[in-house]
């Protein structure tokens, strides 16, 4: 073989090397396609890589819409994209430190580029422009246009993950949220009502606002419940939660409509019916949502309106097994109770009602652990023919008191009793009347104007408050209490001004003893008087009943961002706490791309 | 835009404060000057550097022929190649390397830009706050990374191709000098540079005004009575047409008149009311305000506290970053006062804005206070003879605006401070208040337990504006200038090393210039991170910076003490190479401030500084190679 001859072998060798090594590469590469030749349309399923992409929905054009600079922008990268990713990240820290916020936003742009998919990414730089950096600026004006680019910032990234639950809801929690809990509530719900080009943006996004008004404006409230609604939409369509609470993301929407009651009646003093109709839709929508089936982590599904149902099929099945064996429970109940320390005797045998909020505390504490019957104690006193129907009881006993206590435990989370009361309360017309009284008697006395007129609606208030709490008492123990505690101290500031004492037999005393702002004032008016000190301990939260299952002990769901969201609509729970909370640890990480 | 250093005049940049230095503290050594600065490392260098050479000599001819060898090199260079130094030779060598440049196909560089710049819209963020700030850092930066890396590439691989194909031969073959080589080579690529530069600037320019150039229309159904509860009855408001992704509210008085819209996107129009066929038409004109350069005159700052001392710094309210002191508002003496200079009737002429104020104050609440209004403040003017008559203006009362530029024009006719009989007189600013030309402005917070933040910068005169072209231009010029140390270092290194290597020592140079103030802070440890072995081994292992290094004991030692010696090196090379980013006046375009005579003067006698010594360095590499070997 001649030279040449063996150049021109070699060649020939180099190709079918080529051409071997790429069969596996089109093996693995081929891209899916769509033949329409000749009429028909043929599809390919493409390579193996194409077709994992299609199995688990991870082609661009499955997550959403294709961005040309993006995909060229990664593409330059080549193959350096976590380096450029890493600067940036770098770069935007830097900014933001030395408050460069427009520089800020143009590299938070640039990463999302180059991290289109990367969830946390949008939920981080949308939080740092609408929270960190809003609050930089002065001008309360400024700070809402800031909110405003983190809220523009999701719904550009609901455009490259498009349905993405978890982004949808972030926009609604936004849109709620920080419109209206931030310390500029009031101006940032009256920028937003007036704010056609947010609206022109929302409408463009699929989120009509002119169907969340009132009395012709759009509501933050409201407009954020569209969008978790939306996000709803998503998940029914096959959308996956991940790691997101059923729980807790379900709760947004009703809650949106009960904060949305709340603000028409704090935030812009409207009254009668227009509150009337917002309180019945949002006890209709927290009814809903108590219907719902919700996966709890145990496995199984609950539904959080159940918990008394749950409860009476408990008892059901325990009177049952009392029929079965029947007096077991109750001779060992005796024999503990017989056996215990003479302190705590006296307590057990005496009737809940006339135990003393000690004598219930020590009672739950101490004597209830010591005399409790387990089902499996009273199984195996069984006799030997009924032991197998008493341990199948004992099991359905201890399946439904796990279901119950699972289903309190989640309704604890969210407030489910609390909020369904309130709901129920405060479309009665009593309530709409006694906080119309208050913010007007307020508005006279800080008006300086007619202060006799303030003080009989002060006191028409407090009447009508007395009665909504002897009906509902978890309304004593709320926010919207604390609240209205600060009216009590402003009507006992306009009894002085009229030279009276506050009255000793006050109606919203209760109230007043439950809250510390009310105890301190209580506390001075003694002094004031002279009247000795009450030793009545507050009664945050009177013990449940010796019969009443614990429920606090239950799992609670693991994991979920917005675990501090459900503090916040909590009663009782510092507003102020959840604003603009920076967060530490940016992700660097890019695992969905 | 913050002005992160201390804003100087060329002057006292050139020969610092040397009264102010203490061997001892090195605190104290930044006042040393740039001129006195560059003397002690041009001397250390002079000295070292023909020494390493001198080394370098013996290990291969001896040491008194490596002796011999430098000095008759440096000797020979002072007697011989200066005093016979030829421009005409220079140019002709400046041509070949022009032609070459082009031969090499460097205006694809320009292609690229275009291209660039018609694709930008996709990657430009149309619908910024302040467009025109993201246009010109665009066109300045594309320009500017395009162009350094053509000329690193152009300048490094040019004469070891030529020493490579031989051709430099017919060159030196020549009765030609090696510095004129060196200089004709740097003057022939910055002469294709320059084009390509003058060409982008217009074209830039272009790119610029048109993409910002827009208009509004005004429809007569946009516009309805105001709601505004602090508008005069009769007062009615409205919105212009939305275009370039933006609109602008205005408000017509109940006169009928509008003068202009608001400000929005960092700009604002001028509106011409006009009747026509008896109906009211509103003609909206070109944008005005963002293509601007603004020519602040900056005073000299002092910081007073509660009690009326003066302060190092001011409070710090916990801002991680110390550009901004503050000063505590309420009945109490804090203060910031400004002094200006040169403040004179024939500069400051118009009565009505005699001291044309401007000031970007900072604002820190500790409560919430009334959040419809910003936090109040007042200015006094001072006089700084503490013998004058009349010792200070009255109290002139204003309302924070926070992140923009407030004007705030303070007329020659102002109120006298209180008297003690409580009679109001009225003075004149510089018959009164000015003395030899300086006048003091004093600025306070008044709300009790409110803070405002205060840097040199932020307080200012705003006398007139230069021309925005001619600030653009100037940009371009610190480009340039830019463009003159990369080729000139390009040109250096590749007189003594191989195309790829010198490709790479410049672009060395380059980030150290870029990353200067990065490498002292991981050096130092402000920064986490580590040396260059240490990073590498967490870089291939994946370990966190901030864990301890996992390795052996001693392993790590040895790491440890490498590191820190190359650290050393690469610390000492960020004092000795050019800082890049402290010739990159791109932020003073965006932002709209003019780029400083001073600040230019600045740049141009370091850049120029050290083109002389890179020249000098491989002007005396090439004399002393062996090309014919």
């Amino acid at each position: 073989m001649n030279f040449q001859n063996a150049s021109f072998v070699r060649k020939i060798g180099y190709l079918a090397a080529i051409a071997v090594l790429l069969l596996p590469i089109a093996y693995l590469s081929q891209p899916a396609t769509i033949s329409r030749a000749g009429g028909g349309s043929n599809v390919s399923a493409g390579g193996k890589l194409a077709k994992l992409r299609t199995e688990y929905n991870l082609s661009q054009a499955e997550l959403g819409e294709i961005d040309p600079a993006s995909e060229t922008m990664k593409l330059a990268t080549v193959g350096l994209r976590g380096v450029a990713v890493n600067i940036l990240w770098t770069s935007a820290i830097h900014y933001q430190k030395v408050k460069d916020f427009n520089n800020l936003e143009l590299t938070v742009k640039q990463i999302i580029r180059l991290q289109p998919n990367f969830l946390k990414v949008w939920d981080f730089q949308a939080h740092n422009l609408s929270y960190n950096t809003s609050v930089e600026f002065d001008n309360y004006r400024d700070r809402y246009q800031w909110v405003k680019k983190g809220i523009a910032f999701l719904i550009l990234g609901t455009q490259y993950n498009r349905d993405e639950p978890g982004l949808l809801n972030s926009v609604g929690w936004f849109v709620g949220q920080k419109m209206g809990r931030s310390d500029e509530n009031r101006q940032f719900r009256r920028l937003f009502k007036e704010d056609r080009d947010l609206h022109a943006e929302f409408f463009k996004h699929g989120v009509d606002v002119d169907r969340a008004t009132v009395l012709g404006k759009p509501d933050s409230w409201l407009v954020s419940r569209l969008w978790y609604l939306k996000g709803e939409d998503a998940v029914a369509r096959g959308k996956p939660l991940r790691l997101k609470s059923p729980l807790l993301y379900y709760n947004s929407a009703p809650m949106a409509l009960i904060n949305h009651a709340t603000a028409l009646e704090q935030d812009d003093a409207i009254f009668g019916q227009t509150a009337q109709f917002a309180w019945e839709r949002a006890d209709a929508s927290w009814k809903d949502y108590g219907r719902r089936d919700l996966l709890a982590s145990a496995g199984f599904m609950i539904r959080l309106n159940s918990v008394e149902e749950f409860r009476q099929k408990l008892l059901d099945l325990q009177t049952e097994m009392d029929r079965l064996v029947p007096g077991v429970r109750e001779k060992l109940k005796q024999e503990r109770i017989a056996a215990l320390d003479p302190r705590l005797r006296v307590i057990a045998e005496k009737d809940y009602q006339q135990q003393s909020p000690m004598e219930r505390m020590i009672n739950m504490h101490e004597v209830i652990p010591r005399i409790r019957v387990s089902e499996e104690e009273v199984v195996a006193q069984a006799s030997k023919e009924k032991r197998t129907a008493a341990r199948d009881l004992a099991d359905r006993i201890a399946s439904m008191g796990e279901v119950m206590q699972t289903t309190s435990s989640y309704g604890g989370i969210v407030n489910y009793e609390y909020w369904k009361a309130r709901c129920e309360a405060e479309q009665l017309e009593i309530a709409l009347n006694a906080r119309e009284l208050v913010v007007k008697a307020d508005r006279i006395r800080r008006a300086s104007g007619q202060l006799s007129d303030a003080r009989k609606m002060y006191e028409e208030a407090w009447e009508n408050w007395a009665q909504l709490f002897e009906k509902y008492p978890v309304l004593l123990d709320s926010v919207q209490g604390q609240e209205l505690v600060q009216s009590v101290i402003h009507y006992r500031e306009l009894l002085d001004q009229l030279g009276e004492d506050f009255p000793a037999d006050f109606r919203l005393n209760t109230l007043l003893e439950q809250v510390h702002e009310g105890r301190m004032l209580l506390e001075e008016l003694r002094v004031v008087q002279g009247t000795p000190s009450s030793t009545t301990p507050p009664q945050n939260e009177p013990p449940k009943s010796p019969d009443a299952p614990e429920s606090n002990n239950a799992p609670v769901p693991k994991d979920d961002s917005k675990s501090d969201k459900n503090e916040k609509d909590k009663p009782g729970t510092d507003k102020a706490k959840v604003e603009s909370t920076p967060r530490a640890n940016p992700p660097q990480s890019d695992t969905n791309d | 835009m913050p002005f992160e250093h201390h804003v100087m005049t060329y002057w006292t940049w050139l020969f610092g404060d040397p009264l102010k230095i203490r061997f001892l503290d090195a605190s104290t050594w930044g006042n040393i000057g740039f001129l006195l600065g560059a003397l002690i490392i041009l001397f250390v260098l002079s000295i070292g550097a023909p020494f390493v050479w001198f080394l370098l000599a013996a290990v291969k001819h001896g040491p008194s022929e490596a002796f011999y060898l430098v000095a008759r090199a440096m000797y020979g260079g002072v007697t011989d190649d200066l005093p016979r130094y030829s421009f005409r030779r220079t140019f002709a060598v400046a041509r070949v390397a022009i032609q070459e440049a082009i031969r090499n196909k460097v205006l694809i560089g320009f292609g690229v830009f275009l291209l660039l710049l018609l694709f930008a819209g996709l990657f430009l963020d149309v619908e910024n706050v302040n467009p025109a700030r993201t246009y010109l850092s665009i066109v300045l930066a594309t320009t500017n990374y395009l162009l350094l890396v053509m000329t690193l590439f152009l300048s490094a691989f040019s004469l070891p191709n030529d020493i490579k194909n031989r051709t430099i031969y017919t060159v030196v073959t020549k009765p030609i000098r090696a510095g004129e080589i060196v200089l004709g080579r740097v003057a022939g690529f910055m002469a294709v540079a320059t084009l390509m530069l003058v060409a982008m600037c217009a074209i830039s320019y272009v790119f610029v005004w048109r993409g910002l150039s827009h208009t509004h229309t005004i429809s007569t159904e946009d516009i309805r009575d105001s709601t505004s509860d602090k508008a005069p009855p009769g007062t009615r408001e409205g919105i212009t047409s939305t275009d370039q992704h933006h609109h602008h509210t205005f408000r017509i008085e109940k006169n009928g008149t509008l003068s202009e819209v608001d400000q929005m996107g960092g700009h604002f129009h001028r509106v011409d009311v006009v009747s026509a066929g008896g109906q009211t038409v509103y003609r909206v004109g070109a944008n005005r305000g963002d293509l601007i350069a603004r020519a602040p005159v900056f005073g000299s700052l002092m910081l007073y506290g509660r009690d009326g001392t003066a302060m190092e710094q001011g409070i710090n309210v916990g801002d991680e970053w110390m550009y901004r002191g503050f000063i505590e508002g309420g009945n109490n003496r804090s203060a910031a006062v400004w002094t200006f200079t040169n403040v004179t009737p024939e500069r400051y002429s118009d009565p009505k804005a005699a001291l044309p104020l401007e000031m970007n104050l900072a604002v820190f609440r500790t409560y919430k206070g009334d959040i419809e209004r910003g936090v109040l403040g007042e200015i006094t003017i001072r006089n700084p003879n503490p013998d004058a008559k009349v010792k200070s203006s009255g109290p002139i009362p204003f309302e924070s605006r926070e992140f923009r530029a407030h004007r705030f024009p303070i007329p020659r006719e102002l109120n006298a401070a209180p008297a003690a009989d409580g009679r109001a007189r009225k003075i004149d600013l510089f018959r009164d208040l000015v003395h030899e030309g300086q006048v003091e402005v004093s600025i306070r917070c008044v709300e009790n337990s409110q803070y405002f933040g205060v840097a040199q910068a932020d307080v200012y005169l705003r006398p007139s504006d230069s021309v925005f072209a001619v600030n653009f231009a100037k940009g371009f010029f610190s480009i340039w200038l830019q463009m003159l140390l990369v080729t000139t270092f390009g040109v250096m290194f590749s007189t003594f090393l191989s195309g790829p290597v010198a490709a790479l020592a410049t672009a060395g140079t380059l980030v150290v210039g870029l990353f200067g103030g990065f490498i002292r802070d991981v050096t130092t440890g402000v920064a986490y991170g580590g040396g260059p072995i240490e990073s590498f081994i967490r870089m291939v292992l994946q370990q966190n910076v901030m864990t301890d290094l996992e390795v052996a004991g001693w392993m790590d030692q040895v790491i440890k003490v490498c590191d820190k010696i190359m650290m050393g090196v690469i610390y000492a090379m960020t004092f000795v190479l050019p800082n890049y980013l402290q010739l990159d006046t791109s932020q003073f375009v965006a932002s709209g401030y003019d780029i400083y005579a001073d600040l230019l003067g600045q740049h141009v006698t370091s850049t120029l500084l050290y083109f002389a010594g890179a020249a000098v360095v491989g002007y005396f590499f090439l004399k002393t190679r062996e090309i014919a070997g």
